[in-house]
């Protein structure tokens, strides 16, 4: 049968790149052409398989040189790549181990976390890495999801401050820890709170008046994410208890 | 440094495992792809404040991943022509299932593509960038972006055809 159906269009379907009504009428002749249909499932099968052969990376132990690279002192000089091979001491990364990647990630879970909880975060189990990058856990999630910045009690082990639709149309929600010594902007992805922020603050001696106050302040950094990343203003109290019972799906 | 790109090094962090996935679709192997990865993080901490906010710092990081690695392809081009081979047993995890050997048929089909296409299948088949994200990474404008994609894709169609997974 003779569509009006182009292979471009095709394909940006498959790539969920049509407006509402392209895909509509996409939808429209899949549904009377059982060859075009064909084709697009061949399409899915390419794109399912490559993000299956791709995906264990995401569970793969993270080379500890790769961490400290991210968390190092600025460098002044940048290496190329051959130099950074011959610089590169032998690292215990573990590879290839028999039906061992499972464990390993776990451990790579480990390795990230203790970077925060060294540092003086909440004492673990707050964070996890993910296909998604770090995402909350444990005490931190629950708030996430079922906390009300309305009614939040004062002494909640979380606090959370803004929630807000952002421009890739998640929810996300700012939250600080008790203490004040740690905070982020976290968005729900999936059945997850991904980390998009995450700061870490020594508790200051300087100014104690700082962790004392009541509703612990949102560190500028957040909030400046916040701001970056937000569509429209933040939810009003209304909007955040109707997020919150539609368990922060996107609309 | 001040909070803003402390809070920036956090995302960083937390998106290391994709950036290590996007490398290892573009390189060879493993060896390759962690050494671009730790190149192009200690770049972009360099170089933090020329990141916009409000845009996407993923695809900030795959644009300087991708200029590290065009580079890296590029010298190695007049050192040798001498192509590494991919590491042996890269992936024995469960070794010998079908779901192993269709990694193995996947990994050998994109190393078979060229370099312009390969990036086009990790920013947008592997990655999920949106083309707009995809073609401003690759410098390049929509339109050509979608046509690499499309030859990529009747490409590891080909070399693909037969292996479980993929209708013929």
């Amino acid at each position: 049968m003779n569509t009006s159906i182009s292979e471009e269009t095709l394909l940006a379907y498959a790539d969920d790149e049509l407006d509402a009504a392209a895909r509509l009428k996409v939808e429209a002749a899949l549904a009377a052409d059982p060859e075009l249909a064909r084709r697009l499932e061949q399409q899915q099968a390419l794109r399912a398989m490559l993000g299956r052969a791709y995906a264990p990376v995401l569970d793969e132990p993270m080379p500890a040189r790769l961490l400290a690279a991210a968390q190092a002192p600025v460098r002044s000089k940048v290496l190329d790549l051959s130099a950074a091979r011959a610089e590169r001491r032998p690292q215990p990364v573990p590879r290839a181990f028999s039906g061992g990647w499972l464990q390993w990630g776990g451990m790579a879970a480990c390795l990230v976390l203790g970077l925060f909880v060294g540092r003086n975060a909440w004492q673990g189990g707050e964070l996890a890495t993910s296909g998604a990058g770090l995402v909350a856990r444990g005490e931190l999630a629950r708030s996430l999801s079922t906390q009300l910045a309305s009614t939040q009690a004062a002494d909640a082990p979380v606090r959370i401050g803004l929630s807000f639709v952002s421009r890739d149309e998640r929810y996300c929600r700012t939250f600080t820890s008790a203490s004040g010594s740690t905070a982020g902007l976290a968005c729900r992805s999936g059945d997850d709170w991904q980390l998009r922020v995450l700061t870490q603050a020594e508790p200051s001696a300087a100014d104690p008046t700082k962790l004392r106050m009541a509703a612990s302040p949102i560190p500028p950094a957040v909030l400046q994410a916040a701001e970056a990343q937000m569509r429209g203003g933040a939810l009003d109290a209304q909007a955040e208890r109707e997020a919150a019972q539609k368990g922060w799906r996107a609309r | 440094m001040d909070d803003s790109h402390e809070a920036l090094r956090s995302e960083v962090v937390a998106l290391l495992p994709r950036l290590r996935r996007f490398a290892r679709t573009i390189t060879r192997n493993r060896e390759d792809a962690d050494d671009l990865v730790q190149l192009s993080v200690e770049r972009a901490l360099l170089r933090l404040e020329q990141w916009q906010p409000g845009t996407r710092l993923d695809s900030w990081m795959f644009m300087i991943m991708k200029n590290a690695w065009i580079d890296e392809v590029r010298a190695r081009g007049r050192r040798d022509a001498i192509f590494l081979p991919e590491e042996a047993g890269e992936n024995i995890g469960d070794s010998g299932s079908e779901r192993q050997q269709e990694r193995l048929d996947v990994h050998k089909a994109m190393s078979q593509l060229n370099e312009d296409q390969r990036l086009a299948v990790g920013l947008v088949l592997v990655e999920g960038l949106p083309y707009k994200e995809a073609a401003e990474v690759l410098g390049i404008p929509i339109g050509t972006l979608t046509s690499r994609l499309a030859r990529a894709r009747d490409n590891l169609q080909a070399l693909l055809s037969g292996a479980p997974g993929v209708p013929a």
